[in-house]
């Protein structure tokens, strides 16, 4: 039967990759599918909406104040805006000139990151801290000065040697005075964790959506109270005036392109109460079962070792299989075979793990190898074509 | 929309309304024909390489509108965005990588001075800096032709204003923003009815145009560009699709989009292109009609119908002029006490930015329900009286 991808034709693929902004993040969740249709069916005040969601997602999940935005990465780059900003309405009229504003952020050398980006795009500076070899609470408590507004803390990155945690991060903030701005977009399992980010005091955490079951384009911002409130001054609600007098400000804001549709947000609060719920275990082991379906078929293959992942603190919530190669013996690279997978029919997207080394424009790639698999986003029944193909490129 | 399930939202304490005021973003804009969800549906069965879904889907909406080259976007101002940063980077990675910060680049935009608007914004938000030209009545060609200078990088042109005073016509500033070698970016949000306005803009000749899907019943945080194609691949190169692409951050990261959005863009085009619009218009004033009705015998209102007409948005609108003095009422206040009543209605009520109807009542009717018209008649008339 053709449908609306054969129409525009574009093939469908496999996905072993997970959720990947560019292979669009996880098919929805049934539940957050039929909220959203059911958002579909009534007007709505978005300033509202806005509101009330964020304060249904603040109680679930325990945090003083949260805001839905469009994926976590525009709500780090809304909440590096307004540290700068604060409630000024003439500073976020401005942005990103940030003239007569605090623009700096601190981030420790070793956990720069593909997304601190965001920072740049607010109109602020990175400010590294440390060397490759780590960095010091001391030496980041010396680097506060009067330009700074905050530190960025990626807390996927303190698995790298020689980081401070984020709980020294926070008491240094409160400290100083100054704002601590943490990208924890897929860091919610267990759910111990997710709560220790959330409980941990840090004045914005920014979490992604699709990493739950939600949309690729949706996040929120959770935090403190004030600063949810200055965040949300840079919304493109605030964009135009709502009510009577006005409860937003009319100020043309820079976020007025990190626009949401009533689905979005209605689904955000959907995501977070349908993961809340989720049996972990349940959902971990489906997982489970497709690795070990892959590596049943990889069994006794020459040239290769299989590494099975689990879901850990830190990491994204999912379990993964690597599989090591002798690339030399194998005259194959992991990416050979990556690229290989794509070309086939169907296109099977996995991952050739690789580390970006970040030094502005100069990113490196170095190459380990390993061709991971992430089952979250293998539908039912792939996991046989995925175990077939692998087989089929591993031993040639 | 016959039976409406409101469960979403009175599970977090969010009152529904009755929107008699347009596709407004603070409003959430549309709500989607059955064939637009169902397109969204499809597209939540499968996975697919965001890259060939975005290409394949601008090359579609290409074909369908008539322009050379087009890609999907996060809502028409995310288009702006991602275009006037094309027009400063061009495909070239490291002006890319390194906006809002335009250090060697061409990063002024001109804008006639009485075409300023609330969404000029969005040439401020990749770092380029905009730069008014001409006065409150207008400005000449010559003008716009002597501002042309070494930093210029294109001229920002929102097509809705072109009427005006003193306005220089689109047709005049392509030719001389082309002679001279600088882009023109044209917003033109919600340009889409009569067809043949729409498709006369697409063919004006434009560099990068910017539209709006919610206009045309799509979703609120989606839109298209459209253009000459070096230009589109440009903008491209600034969404966030780009930066995942390895070693280029770009400016559009935080304009995501799903794939069940690109699937309704191309379903809400291709509805719109297939649409009786006569008949579109017709139900709407029919509605209006009704609503006219009850309250145009009554003192202090004056009535007066306007035709959807191009350069407007796609809807024929109800004017209610009242007469603040004599009522005791500003049209303000009767604007809050509809949204505070039960059911809550949204009508527009003294104007927005410009004092252009100030003592007026705004009302539009693109979204009505079986008997929202009659709701909103009766509630009108007691507001009024």
């Amino acid at each position: 039967m053709s449908d609306i991808y054969d129409e525009i034709g574009v093939r469908k693929i496999i996905n072993a990759r997970g959720a990947s902004t560019n292979l669009g993040g996880v098919l929805l969740n049934d539940k957050v599918m039929e909220a959203m249709n059911i958002a579909n069916q009534n007007n709505v005040d978005m300033d509202e909406l806005f509101h009330k969601s964020g304060q249904a997602i603040a109680r679930l999940i325990g945090a003083e104040s949260a805001f839905v935005t469009s994926g976590c990465f525009a709500g780090l780059v809304q909440g590096a805006a307004s540290i700068m900003s604060g409630t000024n309405p003439k500073f976020i009229r401005q942005i990103p000139d940030t003239t007569g504003m605090k623009n700096e952020f601190l981030i420790q050398k070793q956990m720069r990151y593909l997304y601190d980006h965001c920072i740049q795009l607010a109109g602020g500076k990175l400010i590294e801290v440390g060397s490759s070899d780590g960095a010091t609470i001391d030496e980041l408590s010396k680097a506060i000065g009067p330009q700074t507004a905050g530190i960025l803390h990626p807390v996927h990155m303190e698995n790298v040697p020689g980081t401070i945690p984020l709980d020294q991060i926070v008491a240094l903030g409160k400290t100083k005075d100054i704002a601590v701005l943490v990208d924890a977009a897929f860091q919610y399992y267990p759910s111990s964790h997710f709560e220790s980010i959330i409980k941990s005091g840090a004045d914005l955490i920014g979490f992604s959506a699709k990493y739950m079951g939600g949309a690729n384009s949706a996040g929120f911002v959770c935090g403190k109270k004030d600063r949810i409130e200055a965040l949300a001054l840079h919304s493109f609600v605030e964009n135009e005036w709502v009510g009577i007098p006005p409860r937003t400000t009319g100020v043309q804001t820079f976020g007025r392109g990190y626009k949401l549709d009533r689905h979005d947000i209605v689904g955000m609060v959907v995501t977070v109460k349908e993961w809340l719920r989720t049996d972990q275990e349940e959902r971990l082991a489906d997982m489970e079962a497709k690795v070990t379906t892959i590596k049943q078929s990889l069994d006794n293959i020459p040239n290769i070792t299989l590494e099975e992942k689990p879901a850990i603190a830190g990491n994204p919530p999912w379990v993964e299989l690597w599989i090591n190669i002798d690339e030399q013996n194998l005259g194959r690279t992991a990416r050979d075979i990556e690229y290989a997978l794509i070309q086939g029919d169907p296109p099977i997207w996995v991952t050739a793990r690789y580390l970006l080394h970040y030094s502005g424009m100069d990113s490196c790639k170095e190459n380990f190898g390993t061709i991971i698999i992430r089952p979250i986003t293998i539908k039912s029944g792939e996991e046989h074509v995925v175990a077939e193909r692998l087989r089929e490129l591993l031993q040639s | 929309m016959t039976s409406k399930d409101e469960s979403v939202y009175s599970e977090l304490g969010v009152r529904t309304i009755i929107n008699a005021r347009g596709t407004n973003t603070v409003l959430g804009g549309s709500r989607f024909s059955e064939k637009v969800l169902a397109a969204m549906q499809e597209a939540n069965t499968a996975h697919v390489d965001m890259e060939d879904l975005l290409v394949k889907s601008g090359e579609k909406i290409a074909r369908l509108v008539g322009a050379e080259a087009a890609f999907p976007t996060s809502g028409a101002f995310a288009g702006l965005v991602v275009s006037a940063a094309g027009i400063m980077t061009g495909t070239d990675r490291e002006k890319i990588m390194n906006l809002p910060r335009t250090k060697g680049m061409k990063n002024e935009f001109l804008l006639q001075k009485n075409m300023r608007y609330m969404f000029d914004r969005c040439i401020e938000v990749p770092g380029a800096k905009l730069k008014l030209i001409g006065d409150q009545h207008g400005a000449s060609s010559q003008t716009l032709s002597d501002s042309i200078g070494p930093k210029t990088a294109g001229l920002l042109y929102p097509v809705h204003l072109a009427s005006n005073e003193g306005a220089i016509p689109l047709a005049s500033a392509l030719s001389i923003a082309h002679e001279k070698g600088i882009a023109v970016l044209v917003d033109s949000a919600f340009q889409l009815y009569p067809l043949d306005h729409f498709r006369s803009l697409i063919t004006s000749g434009a560099d990068l145009l910017a539209f709006s899907s919610k206009y045309m019943g799509g979703p609120n945080s989606v839109g298209f560009i459209c253009g000459k194609k070096e230009y589109v691949e440009a903008a491209a190169s600034n969404s966030f699709l780009a930066y995942e692409r390895p070693g280029t951050f770009s400016v559009g990261r935080g304009y995501k989009l799903d794939r069940h959005e690109i699937t309704a863009l191309i379903a809400v085009i291709e509805e719109w292109l297939d649409m009786d619009h006569d008949n579109r218009i017709k139900t709407m004033e029919m509605h209006l009609q009704v609503i006219a009705e009850r309250v145009s015998d009554l003192p202090n209102v004056t009535i007066e119908e306007v035709a959807a007409a191009p350069g407007k948005p796609p809807w024929p609108q109800l004017l209610v002029h009242i007469d603040e003095n004599k009522l005791g009422k500003t049209a303000k206040q009767i604007e809050q006490a509809l949204i505070d009543g039960e059911p809550s209605i949204w009508i527009n009520g003294g104007g927005t930015a410009t004092n252009l109807n100030k003592n007026s009542l705004i009302i539009r009717a693109i979204d009505f329900a079986e008997g929202d018209d009659q709701i909103v008649a009766e509630r009108l008339r007691r507001e009024l009286t």
